[in-house]
Parts: structure tokens; sequence; C-alpha cells
């Protein structure tokens, strides 16, 4: 249970791992994503963002690229090695784990 | 946000994984891939039907076990890499056509039959047709 309890917490610690972030975040990086900012406010373009990969529930992090009504399109600052919406389409709010609000950057 | 208070969170949380990966979009899909390998397999069964070696006949049904799984997998790339929501919204048999095609893959496995492996690059064509509209409406 108590493995469990972050689930609840409405921030999550991720480890970066590839490359398709570069030069924004490196591999090996750790961010902050939360979901608070998003009660408040819509996501908006630029946003760096978690999401679910639609394809199979993996965690990615991407940025926000365009958004047409409820469809997020996100891509990878490093569009040449980045799998995103150019290849699993665009991504609903529900998606979205959350906004990325702060980075321990790998040096 | 506070860096502080963002540094004593993060060594607060358990870390879990975000994936920054690339698996390659080259961008070249062509469903040609998937209707060669069915060609063969159609060959195949022909020569199948025309051969006396047993030899012959052995290496035919092996090689159209290859085929059949090339076409499945350049089907399979076509399916989950090529085609995205909004062509399915627009084509909405989509799901159903690869579906049969890929079980069609799997029926000239079994058989020998040449109006099986017809029956498969019908269902790539169909799948042909729907992908040259996708490429005439990005133009």
């Amino acid at each position: 249970m108590l493995q469990n309890l972050h689930n609840f917490f409405p921030f999550a610690k991720y480890e970066i791992s590839g490359k398709s972030m570069y030069p924004t975040l490196k591999p090996g990086s750790m961010v902050l994503v939360s979901k608070i900012p998003y009660f408040f406010n819509s996501p908006k373009t630029r946003d760096l963002i978690a999401v679910k990969d639609p394809r199979n529930g993996k965690v990615l992090i991407k940025r926000i690229s365009k958004i047409e009504r409820d469809k997020f399109f996100v891509i990878g600052d490093n569009k040449n090695y980045s799998t995103d919406s150019r290849t699993f389409g665009s991504i609903t709010i529900n998606d979205i784990i959350g906004k990325v609000v702060y980075e321990s950057k790998k040096t | 946000m506070n860096s502080f208070l963002s540094s004593l969170i993060l060594k607060i949380l358990p870390t879990q994984t975000a994936y920054a990966h690339c698996d390659l979009p080259c961008g070249v899909y062509d469903p040609a891939q998937a209707r060669i390998e069915a060609e063969s397999i159609l060959k195949i069964m022909g020569k199948y039907a025309e051969a006396h070696d047993e030899v012959e006949k052995m290496r035919a049904i092996i090689i159209k076990e290859q085929r059949a799984e090339l076409v499945k997998h350049h089907l399979w790339v076509l399916w989950t890499d090529y085609f995205k929501p909004e062509h399915l919204e627009k084509f909405p048999n989509l799901h159903d056509l690869f579906w049969r095609a890929t079980k069609q893959a799997g029926q000239t496995k079994k058989s020998t039959d040449p109006t099986e492996g017809q029956k498969l690059l019908d269902l790539i064509a169909e799948i042909d047709d729907i992908f040259k509209q996708t490429k005439a409406v990005k133009k």
C-alpha cells in the first residue's frame, strides 16, 4: 500500500531515459511533474509535459507543439530522434499526466 | 516553483522512468512491400502445384511460410506506425481491413490453394487504395 501512496501525491519524479528531448533534457536528468498547474489552466503550446504513450501506456516526456480543439500534438525537442505525435497521432487531455515543473539537469 | 522545495520533493519521491526514446520513424511506408511478398506467395502456390519432387514441395512450403510472416510484419508496420487516428476517422473500416488481411496472411500459411493467395492480394490492394488516398490528402 505504501508503494502506491505516491500515485495520490500531486507530484511525480521521473528519470529521463533517451535522447528525444535533448538538449533540453539529457538522459539521466530528473524532472518533477505535477498535475496542479492544469487544475487552474489548460495546457498550452510549448509546455513540457509527461504523457502516456497511447500505444502502450509508457510515460513519455514531450513538448506540446500544437493544440487543435481537444487534441494535443506533442513532439520531442530533438526531432530527428523522437517518436511522438508524428508516429502515434495527437493525444487527448486524458493522456497528459502533468506538466514538468522542475528539472534537475544532468551536467 | 521554489527550487529548494522542488529539490526536497525530488529527494522524497520514488524515481520512475520517463521515456524520451525514438523508434526511428524514417517516414518511408508503402503497402508495396506487403504486396510483393504476397505475390511471391501466390507464385509459390502455383509452383507447389506443378512440383513433383518432394524436396521442392517442401522448400515451397517453407518459403511460403516465411513470405506470409513478412506480409504480416509489413502490414503491422503500416497499421501501427503509418496509419493514425485521423485516418481511422475517415476510413472506419481500417482496423477491420488490417485484421482481415493479417488473418488472411495466416490463412495462406495453412493452404496451398492459389485462391487464398489471391484473397490476400485483394485485401492488400484495398489497403493500398486507402494508403494512396491518405497520401493524396497530405499533398
